[in-house]
């Protein structure tokens, strides 16, 4: 079997199947890590559950339920935890499965209330359907008063004298169009899935028994009963139009929704003010930078200030002598416009079930097609009057915001660095290869009183000055100087003969990070014998590593000094070869974390003594002897 | 499929009586899990305020879970009550929250740890947990609660559990 956290998980919280946590069960019996790990998780689960908790002052929970306005709690801090006796009726009876029962004791009809009015409609298999649904448009009167009278209010519903419990009982028959064309199953179903759900009749292998496998898969989400309260209801028969076919009606004008109160006096206030002051700006306070989207729209035929528009051949002249007249070939005639009162006989449609619309006949005739009874203001819309709008005087033309801002250059820092770099790389690209066409249009550029130019000069001498600090600075940098610089035409003369100037060099060396490539065989000293390396020591000096040979001569020693070579195996192994020398017995210490890791005496056979040095990195070797001091002789070999 | 179903409403009484009883409940989830007490009244009332306002349809069925699911989303898009001031102003105002709350302190001392690890698993696995582990809901209601389905709600604990004891064990060494 699979035995997975997510099984572990749900098994602990005695959400499995039967079947299903029979197998863990045995399973369990015989894994012991799935046991650890079923045991782990109650720990945690127990360990969660000992969280601190909190606990509501019963003043502080009193003032918050007033303060959000849950109303309908009583003595609260005296019974702070006392819920009311509820009305909930069981979980597992929707309400409306018991509406007989209701009805037989004669209490409230329904728990809710009913959309629509109660009222003897004729079932929908006997009614035509109609052209369009009555709920596309529910606010607008069809000439009856049942739209004023509805309840949306979710108060219970007072039982009215209509409802007997016959028809209480045939309460579902209100839609009558779910209830028999649905199949069984499916209204089963949906009923299983708004009302509560129900364990399955037959146990499947899922871990959660109680989804059902015919439903989709997201049949628990919220959508199917949360959005109830934001919809539309659905359309019942008594608000179905009458069965004869109506003709297509005329635009109706909307008619205002009674207020509902405060709010909407307020709301109504607001949106009238709005409404008003974008009449007063109308197309005066239009300009280049600022139009005013919502609210009413410039007069017809007026160009609006500074915009100018020169009238091509294919412009129409105006707008609305195309729409009155039509083309002058005649090819799109003028289309004939009917007074309401005056339409021929043969369009004003036989029956009329509804009244004619409040407001109809204030539709302007230009613009039959064009009317929006939802987009539509419900003011008066009148045209200009040519004398009035030449009488008026002609109010100066303020300048949009954006228009002040780009006159007086008022423009985010972003944007004045982007156009100074723009204006600086084409200053670059201008000035190609001659330094002295680039220096004048520079100068050019300081001189102008733009911003912009005060800025490309100020970036120029801030990398005018950046560059010459580099330059300084590298010019300048401290070389690392050697405490005890050597002297080799004083106290000792090299005796290096094949490689004078490495000798010679001062010990101003590289700087410390370079990478020396390993140099070749480098040869100290005369070529004498009868010396010995008494001790060997180091000291770490600023930038590089002293190494000290003390030499001696012993017994049949001849000539000033040994000689002494360097080489390198790799970059990271020298070899000092002491050639007639004997070896020290120790070759010391090196100093921890420098650049050399461990010395060792490889050969001490011949009368030579060879001394491997391991490196850390690359270092350049510098040698020299020391004559005349105590020991009478030493050897000095500097890693740079 | 059209729902036809009806549009039960409930009473203000159904929602009055759930928040008085729960209200201890959703005062110790909001806390876990967002870590401070006095934020947590604010939006425990942000979310029964939005709850008064638009009553839950499913108020009736779900009960608990409807309230822990108020909460859950009033912690989730930062919705107290009262209001948050705007603007700069509201840094140099120092607004205490009119309701108190008591906790306990030797519980609340002695889980450190665990509020520690539990407040960097993320939102949605932290609610889970809480919800199940320390709200007692079980995958049902705590699919209505995360507006998810019961399948995502076990999902979303065993993840949480995973996370929460690997992060537990680090912490706790």
């Amino acid at each position: 079997m699979k035995c997975s956290l997510l099984s572990l998980s749900t098994y602990i919280d005695g959400e499995l199947a039967a079947e299903r946590r029979a197998e863990i069960d045995a399973h369990l019996v015989g894994c012991g890590r799935c046991s650890a790990g079923a045991a782990t998780l109650r720990e945690e689960t127990t360990r969660l559950g000992q969280l601190a908790r909190v606990r509501v002052a019963p003043q502080s929970a009193r003032l918050m339920l007033e303060q959000v306005g849950i109303t309908g709690v009583v003595d609260l801090p005296g019974v702070a935890r006392t819920v009311t006796p509820s009305t909930v009726p069981p979980v597992d009876q929707p309400p409306w499965q018991t509406a007989q029962e209701r009805a037989r004791q004669n209490s409230a009809a329904l728990p809710w209330t009913p959309r629509r009015p109660a009222a003897a409609t004729p079932l929908m298999d006997t009614l035509p359907v109609p052209s369009a649904p009555p709920d596309v448009q529910p606010d607008l009167p069809f000439g009856g008063s049942a739209a004023d009278d509805r309840s949306w209010t979710t108060e219970p519903a007072q039982p009215s004298e209509a409802e007997s419990p016959a028809e209480v009982e045939a309460a579902p028959h209100d839609y009558p169009w779910v209830a028999d064309e649905r199949p069984a199953e499916v209204a089963a179903t949906a009923t299983q899935v708004d009302a509560e759900p129900q364990p399955p009749v037959e146990a499947t292998p899922q871990d959660f028994p109680w989804v059902e496998t015919d439903l989709p898969s997201r049949g628990w989400d919220m959508s199917p009963g949360d959005d109830l309260a934001h919809r539309e209801p659905v359309a019942t028969p008594e608000a179905a139009p009458p069965p004869t076919p109506l003709p297509p009606m005329p635009p109706m004008v909307p008619t205002r929704v009674p207020s509902g109160g405060r709010s909407m006096l307020l709301s109504r206030i607001r949106d009238a003010v709005s409404v008003r002051l974008a009449l007063a700006r109308r197309a005066d306070s239009v300009d280049d930078s600022a139009q005013i989207v919502s609210g009413a729209a410039p007069p017809r035929g007026r160009q609006l200030p500074g915009v100018d528009v020169e009238p091509t051949p294919d412009s129409a002249p105006e707008a609305t002598d195309v729409e009155l007249t039509g083309s002058p070939d005649g090819t799109h005639p003028a289309p004939v416009l009917w007074p309401t009162d005056t339409m021929p006989p043969e369009t004003v449609p036989a029956v009329s079930p509804l009244p004619t619309p409040v407001g109809a006949r204030d539709i302007t005739p230009s613009e039959p097609a064009a009317w929006n009874a939802f987009g539509a203001s419900s003011y008066p819309r009148t045209e200009p009057d040519a004398v009035s709008a030449a009488a008026a005087p002609a109010r100066p033309i303020s300048p949009g915001r954006h228009s002040r801002a780009v006159a007086r250059e008022q423009v985010g820092v972003a944007t004045r660095m982007r156009r100074a770099l723009a204006a600086t790389g084409t200053l670059v690209r201008q000035s190609g290869d001659s330094a002295a066409g680039g220096g004048r249009a520079i100068g050019t550029a300081v001189k102008g009183s733009n911003p912009d130019r005060r800025i490309i000069a100020a970036i120029a001498a801030v990398a005018v000055v950046f560059i010459a600090a580099l330059v300084v600075s590298h010019r300048s940098t401290p070389s690392p100087t050697p405490t005890a610089r050597p002297l080799p035409t004083t106290a000792a003369p090299a005796h290096g003969s094949t490689t004078p100037p490495a000798t010679r060099v001062p010990a101003t060396a590289a700087p410390k990070t370079a990478v020396v490539p390993p140099p070749g065989v480098q040869s100290f000293g005369a070529g004498g014998a009868g010396f010995q390396v008494r001790d060997i020591r180091y000291g770490q000096q600023a930038g590089y590593l002293r190494m000290v040979f003390d030499m001696g001569p012993v017994s049949g020693s001849s000539g000033t000094s040994p000689k002494i070579t360097v080489a390198f195996t790799d970059p990271t192994t020298m070899l000092v070869t002491f050639n007639g020398t004997v070896p020290a017995g120790s070759s010391g210490t090196p100093p921890a974390h420098g650049v050399i890791s461990s010395v060792t005496l490889v050969s001490s056979s011949g009368g030579n003594a060879v001394y491997r040095i391991a490196l850390t990195r690359a270092v350049s070797p510098h040698g020299m002897f020391l004559s005349g001091t105590s020991p009478p002789l030493r050897f000095i070999l500097d890693l740079h | 499929m059209i729902n036809v179903l009806a549009h039960v409403a409930p009473d203000a009484s159904d929602l009055a009586g759930l928040a008085c009883e729960h209200l201890d409940d959703l005062a110790t989830y909001a806390t876990h899990l967002t870590g401070s007490p006095d934020d947590a009244l604010d939006f425990v009332a942000g979310g029964l305020a939005h709850a008064a306002k638009y009553p839950p349809t499913r108020l009736r069925q779900d009960g608990r879970a409807a309230l822990y699911r108020a909460v859950t989303r009033a912690c989730r898009q930062g919705h107290r009550f009262p209001p948050r001031g705007h603007g700069p102003g509201r840094f140099l105002r120092k607004t205490k929250s009119p309701f108190q709350a008591e906790v306990d302190s030797e519980a609340a001392s002695r889980m450190n740890t665990v509020k520690r690890a539990l407040m960097t698993i993320p939102f949605d696995r932290r609610a889970a947990l809480l919800l199940h582990d320390l709200g007692g809901l079980d995958y049902r209601e705590m699919s209505r609660a995360l507006e998810c389905s019961p399948e995502a709600s076990g999902r979303l604990l065993a993840a949480a559990r995973r996370d929460f004891g690997t992060i537990y064990s680090e912490i706790a060494l």
